[in-house]
């Protein structure tokens, strides 16, 4: 795989567009869930896919991930770490935006506002913006110059 | 170092407008001048005004919320435009009020919409309790 280059998707042009594009959604998606973490809280509850005792925890804590990790992606720190943790946010919403597809269930997505003023999208325009906005993580991640640096333990 | 710093730039400028987007609401409720809401001529003698939108019983926390206004008089006490004379007369003697008890009209369900956009809530049947000051919101408590 090292010796093949992807010339369009390896350019530095194309990386830094997708951290910016990728890190501002995140920014933009976690400053309202951070304001109000309740309304958030209840939106979570809504999924009806974590034990309650987490609920709180989760509405907490994942819209600071959005935004720390959004904020190093846009600066261009971590580019793979945090691409790969964005990209795994977006799967995991995914999964269970789908998870509430079968179920039937039609929820506010709280993706990027808890105002329940929001207009309740169908599941699949949902799904396809997920996968696009997936898009540049998978070019960040996988045909970025930088490569990950795995340091192996020394046995001793 | 100089593309590092227009990413800075551009993320600061970035969050600024995202701040800005979603807390315009609550920042336009700050300049609200509540006279042009609560058709009242005399606002200025009431300190706390009482919307009145949701469920009242007296043993739920809105009752019980209620019952610790009784006999404060610069309170004024908004109820939706449906209840009628003898409905006001029955909460006024349930609750012991002392404050002015009026119907709220489009306006006041406008204001009350303006508070439920900050707060993010759905729903246009609650009770809140405004404090005012100049005419404008101070603070407010759903109960």
């Amino acid at each position: 795989m090292r010796g093949i280059r992807y010339g369009f998707l390896n350019n530095e042009l194309v990386q830094t567009v997708c951290q910016c594009a990728l890190g501002s959604i995140f920014i933009f998606a976690s400053i309202d869930k951070i304001f109000h973490p309740i309304q958030f809280s209840k939106i979570i509850e809504n999924y009806q896919l974590l034990p309650k005792t987490f609920i709180i925890a989760f509405a907490v804590i994942i819209p600071w991930i959005e935004l720390s990790f959004g904020i190093f992606l846009f600066l261009g720190y971590f580019p793979k770490l945090s691409a790969f943790i964005l990209s795994s946010l977006i799967t995991i919403f995914i999964i269970a935006i789908l998870i509430n597809a079968i179920r039937g269930i039609n929820i506010n997505c709280g993706c990027f506002s808890t105002s329940p003023e929001d207009i309740k999208p169908n599941i699949l325009f949902l799904i396809i913006r997920d996968l696009l906005f997936l898009i540049p993580g998978l070019v960040i991640l996988f045909f970025s110059n930088r490569p990950i640096r795995i340091v192996k333990k020394a046995k001793i | 170092m100089k593309k590092r710093n227009i990413r800075i730039g551009l993320l600061l400028s970035m969050m600024i407008l995202f701040l800005l987007y979603y807390l315009y609401p609550c920042i336009n409720l700050k300049f609200v001048n509540i006279s042009n809401y609560v058709n009242q001529t005399n606002i200025e003698e009431f300190k706390y005004i009482y919307f009145l939108y949701g469920n009242v019983c007296n043993l739920c926390n809105s009752g019980v919320f209620l019952y610790k206004q009784e006999n404060a008089s610069d309170v004024l006490f908004i109820v939706p435009e449906e209840l009628q004379s003898i409905d006001i007369d029955n909460l006024r003697r349930t609750f012991h009020l002392k404050g002015k008890i009026f119907n709220g009209n489009e306006r006041t369900k406008e204001l009350i919409k303006k508070i439920i956009k900050c707060e993010r809530i759905a729903d246009i049947k609650i009770n809140l309790k405004v404090v005012k000051e100049n005419r404008r919101i101070k603070n407010y408590v759903q109960f």
